[in-house]
């Protein structure tokens, strides 16, 4: 069984495209110097551990900011109302006195 | 009359970049470019990308060169970092539909006893067709048929299994043959 013309066809593409040049000359050209530029740079932007650092303040001061509202409206649910156990014990000495008559 | 100074091994110089000799990494820039470049320009569309991707793989060498361990040659270490930067300079070009000159395939098809194909002529086909493959099989069937390299040595480099390398090859292979025969069928159409 003979192969496939259009295998062949493709063969023969890439035979002939091998043979080809695959870049102009001259693209190489001071492409050390470009690549010593760029690792320079990659070297000398990376940034120290405190500026890290001052970044993250803004998140802190948001999670402060978020826990004391939470915390105040929680705190307000739970006040006690004194005026209202002030009255449960005078209710009970009108009740008293009602009954015994005094 | 002193013995001529060999040149220092690569191993010697990945050390002496390590400790922080610019030198050394750049000599070893210096004698693996062209390799790099052979391998990335198969791949890329312009000599602006070719050039930018080739300073992207090195500068990850220069990166990861505390990494390198010396149980295989500097050169295929570089290779990998090579192909895996092709890999995803293939996932960031879009895929677009392909249209080939019709006189350009016939004649590339054609019985080869019409003649020789101008090699510069069957790459600007071929890169044509090869845009209408997915990256994974067209990074597959370049190194496999231009690169020349065996399905062993495309799973080493890319890390995938020698099943799926075979199938993407078998796969690439299909799908270039219907670009280049649909492509000459829409022009003798019109």
């Amino acid at each position: 069984m003979g192969k496939d013309p259009k295998d062949e066809g493709l063969d023969r593409l890439f035979a002939a495209a091998r043979k080809a040049g695959f870049y102009k000359p001259g693209a190489e050209y001071g492409f050390e110097a470009r690549v010593a530029a760029k690792v320079r740079t990659k070297r000398e932007g990376r940034p120290p551990f405190f500026l890290w650092a001052w970044r993250l303040i803004p998140v802190f001061v948001s999670i402060v900011i978020v826990l004391g509202i939470w915390i105040y409206t929680s705190q307000r649910s739970q006040r006690i109302d004194l005026s209202a156990v002030s009255s449960i014990g005078s209710e009970e000495t009108m009740l008293t006195a009602f009954l015994t008559g005094e | 009359m002193s013995a001529p100074e060999e040149a220092p091994p690569d191993e010697r110089l990945v050390r002496e970049a390590i400790s922080g000799s610019d030198e050394a990494f750049t000599e070893l820039v210096r004698r693996h470019k062209r390799k790099v470049f052979n391998i990335v320009a198969k791949f890329v569309r312009s000599g602006y990308e070719l050039d930018d991707v080739c300073q992207e793989i090195f500068v990850k060498v220069y990166q990861n060169l505390n990494k390198y361990r010396a149980d295989a040659p500097f050169e295929h270490w570089v290779s990998k970092i090579a192909v895996n930067a092709c890999y995803d300079a293939l996932r960031r070009q879009r895929r677009r539909e392909v249209e080939v000159p019709l006189e350009d395939v016939e004649y590339a098809l054609a019985d080869p006893a019409n003649g020789e194909i101008q090699g510069d002529e069957a790459w600007k086909i071929l890169r044509h067709a090869m845009a209408g493959l997915r990256p994974e099989d067209r990074l597959v069937i370049t190194l496999l048929n231009l690169e020349e390299k065996s399905i062993r040595e495309i799973s080493e480099l890319t890390g995938w299994g020698e099943s799926k390398v075979k199938v993407r090859a078998f796969r690439a292979r299909k799908e270039l043959k219907r670009i280049l025969e649909d492509n000459g069928g829409k022009r003798s159409e019109r």
